[in-house]
């Protein structure tokens, strides 16, 4: 079920990862690891637990059994402060501060980190130059979207955590999103995507965990998956992460039905 | 990473954290009315209903006995001498609430805090950065309110102006608490917002804003004593109505910090940031 991770710097790692709330088990026995300068995209629907898992991941939520490793390092204990300083996220749910504006909402990150970029480079770096006056409240779905990466990327990161990063963004935007996050990957940063879409898993991610009622149900690169389908099933056109996807969490479902 | 970090100056987070929310506040227009418009408005209503006293007040001989001023028994202090510290008080207790809790629960409803919490920054520079805000705006508010007095009604002011001062900032401190507190744990405005109503309306009839409190029986006195308005109220009327000293009021003192710093204490610890 695991494929592609070697002797390679393994800069994210959890075994056996196992969440709850209450009597909800939204992650339930998860291994999945991230090396250094790869990404890696967690695609599943709603529900699947990938939020859930992005959360222990970033070290804001506690798991109820397993280990978690980032950059070697565990989450809750005094360190903490220092491993945030080699993150940076984009939270697909965020609303930044409706009334600050552009730069001033960056200027307002780059302060929690002792070093990083400075607000004219990060906006040149995510084109939003021209609207640096610009109310947060003003901007494009587009714009907001950059404006959530310009944030992550001020502190310099070596590991983004990006969670449906072009989720309602029209195809232009989704394209300059996705090339800023190549130009971060060729700098030699890791990432770690959720995605519900599988053009953006295929294009971005070297790896892909397909994850449905809380466990990984496949672990490979995108390419490796689809050659893996049974040829037969696809003979109209070109198999595509889509089928992979459909194939297997289909089965799971009728599995179910019929236990 | 090919980029070179940069040196370029960085603020301290506490200070761009405090400019942010600064920045918010000025930025509202309807915060603006609550905190210094609505306040003068109120003075200016009240004053003039009451300005020869509750005595004209229709069904009065229930709550003013004949010869007993309800604002006590010095005749020198009118009852708008006594409603504006009553009102500088209220207005502080509202702007800390609804300044500062909605905001909180705004900003963890709006997932927020969950991304700040991603972040190294440090989170009790978070909810300072709340409390100090609210302190520069407390010069502005209680400044206001009493030059309004000293024009409009010509309040005087008997107490020193640097004992006024460290009162307004002490209430500021005490209702940050409660503030904290009410913010600690949910996401949902509607929510917060009853309980801020329920932790502030007991405080609008009892602490003695706009009447004693003593007025009410003798028992509940001790427990009226102990709420962070009550101890405002008296300590800033006794410095403004009467020019005591600060140190005569230091039971007062001492429950609006204990409010504030167990509140923010508490407040940091139950604190959710997702």
């Amino acid at each position: 079920m695991t494929g592609g991770t070697d002797a390679r710097d393994v800069i994210v790692e959890c075994r056996g990862l196992v969440v709850r709330y209450g009597s909800l088990v939204a992650v339930d026995g998860l291994d999945l690891s991230v090396c250094r300068g790869e990404c890696l995209g967690l695609l599943g629907p709603n529900g699947a637990g990938k939020t859930t898992t992005v959360e222990v991941l970033e070290g804001l939520l506690r798991p109820a059994s397993g280990t978690v490793r980032v950059f070697g390092q565990p989450w809750w204990t005094s360190a903490d402060r220092k491993l945030r300083e080699s993150i940076g996220a984009a939270l697909q749910e965020t609303r930044l501060p409706d009334k600050l504006t552009v730069a001033e909402t960056i200027r307002l990150f780059r302060s929690f980190y002792p070093s990083g970029r400075t607000v004219d480079q990060v906006l040149d770096l995510v084109d939003l130059d021209e609207k640096r006056n610009a109310r947060n409240s003003t901007l494009s779905g587009g714009q907001r979207q950059r404006l959530a990466l310009a944030c992550a990327l001020v502190g310099t990161p070596e590991l983004l955590f990006l969670d449906e990063p072009t989720t309602g963004l029209d195809p232009a935007a989704r394209q300059s999103i996705w090339r800023l996050v190549e130009e971060f990957k060729a700098d030699g940063g890791s990432v770690l995507l959720t995605t519900h879409y599988m053009d953006e898993a295929a294009r971005l991610a070297d790896r892909v965990a397909i994850m449905h009622q809380g466990r990984s149900v496949a672990q490979d690169t995108p390419a490796n998956l689809v050659a893996g389908l049974d040829s037969e099933e696809v003979v109209v056109r070109k198999a595509t992460l889509d089928d992979v996807f459909v194939k297997l969490t289909g089965r799971g479902l009728r599995d179910e039905h019929e236990a | 990473m090919s980029t070179k970090p940069s040196t370029a100056i960085v603020r301290h987070p506490l200070v761009e954290l405090t400019r942010a929310r600064l920045l918010e506040f000025l930025r509202d227009p309807g915060a603006f009315f609550w905190v210094f418009v609505f306040p003068m408005l109120l003075a200016v209503a009240l004053g003039i209903a009451f300005r020869d006293g509750p005595q004209t007040m229709p069904g009065c001989q229930t709550i003013c006995p004949p010869g007993v001023s309800p604002v006590g028994s010095d005749p020198s202090v009118r009852y708008i001498d006594f409603l504006i510290p009553g009102l500088i008080g209220l207005n502080v207790m509202g702007s800390c609430m609804w300044g500062m809790g909605y905001n909180l629960v705004d900003s963890r409803r709006r997932k927020l805090l969950k991304r700040f919490a991603v972040t190294p920054m440090n989170r009790t520079h978070y909810l300072l950065s709340h409390m100090v805000a609210r302190l520069v705006f407390l010069v502005l508010e209680v400044a206001a309110l009493l030059l309004f007095g000293m024009l409009v009604f010509g309040l005087e002011i008997r107490g020193s102006v640097p004992a006024v001062s460290v009162v307004a900032l002490l209430g500021t401190v005490a209702f940050s608490g409660p503030a904290l507190l009410v913010a600690s744990r949910t996401e949902s405005t509607e929510v917060a917002s009853g309980w801020m109503n329920f932790v502030q309306l007991p405080m609008w009839v009892l602490s003695g804003s706009f009447f004693d409190y003593q007025r009410f029986p003798e028992v509940v006195h001790p427990l009226v004593r102990l709420l962070p308005l009550t101890a405002m109220n008296d300590s800033l009327r006794g410095l403004v109505n009467h020019g005591d000293p600060l140190w005569a009021h230091g039971s007062a003192l001492l429950v609006m910090a204990a409010w504030g710093i167990g509140g923010f204490l508490l407040a940091l610890r139950i604190f959710k940031w997702q």
